[in-house]
């Protein structure tokens, strides 16, 4: 990407006074932390096993890879016998940069045992609570499929991409031809560009149970034969997305399939197949204790809790462009 | 051309649309967390000034559109094209009456614009926003009458009409926004 410097180039992107506010709120939520019994973890920026998801690309250096997450290492912690674990740190994801994006940025990343994700959830609600203190803007709770309908008036279990094409060119948003029969390439198009704008204005929502499609690395649900849903959650504020959290997989077999179906669609996609982190898969084959968990863009949370920011970079002390 | 990625999309570069060229206005890039990114961008088609949105997933190429801006000098115009002359190379070009569609009523010979090329041939003409021109004709003003008013009708050197305070005289020189055709004051000597 081309940098134009200019003579002020050199200075944050931050103001002092937002830099200050920042490391005030780093400090609450190390107390809200501690207070909760959560230990404090660091875990591996520079990685051997990488995420094989199809659509977020890692930064490559020779013999080891920047994390674009801390997941992977944190199971393996709980798997270890760790208990309840959170981290605050640094993750990398390659071309990722815009309003809402900047490829280094701090995620905060927690697990706890014993729950599922509705538990979770409910955790996360009073976490976002206590930051904002006295004036909390509002948590409400849709499953994906609802939140579909009622928007939308598509049933997301009845796969049909020529109605989900029809609903967002409708919105006034044009469809590129080549995800006309993509029916997670729609989703993902209608939801960034139609269903997130429709959602209420500053307050939090909860989209819940998503499509077996989008499990990631969450459980799937079957008490629904019709429409099995992965158990996974996505927290909004309005049309920002803020945090995705899991009852996580704990099947090493089934975690191990879909890393091979993530690579293989990496292939048709043109990307470079991603090394399986083996550490992950013994960490699953030796138990990892039933637990929900959840990771949350610290820069965007720093967006909603700060006034006056309206890009992620004025929250950074250098973005992509001066680092 | 080459082509160009999403990932290279920023305002201000040129792409070819449906045959077209357009400059990109605005881009935004969208991408849930865990799904696919894709690139919104505005984009304005240079040959009729309007502007559309379009998706484009993310990676995906398009052509990139042989457009340069370049300084130029007018010439002359014989009623069916505006010549400017590149002052470097002495080369001249026609541009059609659509090119200087806005401007034409501002162009002075030997005055400088911006000329946007397209493969090669004049597809827009931009003028500076002011542009200092002539008065050849209005009515003799009100003595001393400098307050905020009335306004006349003004004739340029280029032949366009415009409206001007009353204390301005023929003879004079006046500054024109060329965005919106207005008087933008006096030109002292």
């Amino acid at each position: 990407m081309d940098v134009q410097r200019t003579d002020s180039s050199w200075q944050p992107n931050a103001s002092i006074a937002t830099l200050k506010h920042r490391a005030a709120i780093v400090r609450q939520i190390r107390e809200w932390f501690y207070k909760s019994n959560i230990l404090e973890v660091e875990t591996p920026q520079l990685v051997s096993g990488a995420t094989t998801d199809p659509h977020i690309d890692s930064f490559q250096l020779p013999g080891r890879t920047l994390r674009t997450s801390a997941e992977f290492h944190q199971k393996r912690l709980l798997a270890a016998g760790s208990g309840d674990i959170y981290e605050l740190g640094k993750v990398f994801r390659v071309d990722e940069t815009g309003r809402y994006h900047n490829p280094e940025f701090t995620m905060l990343e927690w697990y706890r045992g014993g729950i599922d994700h509705h538990q979770l959830i409910d955790e996360v609600e009073k976490f976002l609570a206590y930051l904002h203190v006295t004036d909390f803007p509002g948590f409400e709770r849709i499953s994906y499929r609802e939140l579909w309908l009622k928007t939308a008036g598509v049933d997301v279990a009845a796969n049909d991409t020529s109605a989900l094409c029809a609903f967002i060119e409708s919105a006034g948003c044009d469809v590129p031809r080549l995800i006309h029969k993509d029916f997670d390439a729609l989703l993902d198009l209608g939801m960034a560009a139609v269903i997130a704008n429709c959602l209420a204005k500053d307050t939090y929502t909860c989209i819940y149970d998503y499509p077996e499609s989008q499990a990631s690395l969450a459980k799937i649900d079957r008490s629904d034969p019709e429409f099995p849903v992965a158990s996974r959650f996505e927290i909004y504020y309005g049309a920002v997305e803020l945090a995705n959290g899991y009852h996580e997989l704990t099947d090493a077999a089934e975690q191990q399939t879909r890393f091979e179906q993530d690579n293989h669609q990496r292939k048709l996609n043109a990307k470079t197949e991603m090394p399986i982190d083996h550490y992950l898969i013994d960490a699953l084959h030796h138990g990892l204790p039933e637990c929900a968990g959840v990771a949350l863009g610290f820069d965007r949370l720093m967006m909603i809790l700060l006034t006056d920011i309206s890009a992620i970079e004025q929250t950074l002390s250098f973005d992509w462009l001066r680092a | 051309m080459a082509n160009v990625s999403t990932n290279e999309f920023k305002s201000g570069l040129k792409i070819m649309l449906d045959g077209d060229p357009y400059t990109i206005v605005e881009n935004e890039f969208v991408k849930p967390g865990k799904g696919q990114a894709f690139s919104r961008v505005k984009v304005r088609n240079l040959k009729t000034g309007r502007t559309v949105e379009k998706t484009f997933k993310s990676g995906e190429s398009v052509e990139a559109a042989d457009v340069m801006d370049t300084d130029m000098q007018y010439l002359y115009a014989d009623g069916e094209f505006w010549y400017f002359m590149d002052p470097v190379s002495f080369e001249q070009l026609g541009a059609n009456e659509s090119a200087v569609a806005d401007v034409k009523q501002w162009l002075k010979e030997q005055d400088t614009c911006e000329v946007t090329l397209w493969n090669g041939e004049p597809l827009s003409v931009t003028l500076p926003n002011f542009v200092e021109l002539k008065i050849t004709q209005t009515d003799p003003g009100l003595k001393g009458d400098t307050a905020q008013g009335g306004t006349k009708p003004a004739t340029l050197e280029t032949g366009a009409v415009v409206k001007v305070p009353l204390f301005i005289e023929e003879g004079e020189v006046i500054k024109i926004d060329t965005r919106t055709g207005e008087y933008g004051g006096r030109v002292k000597d």
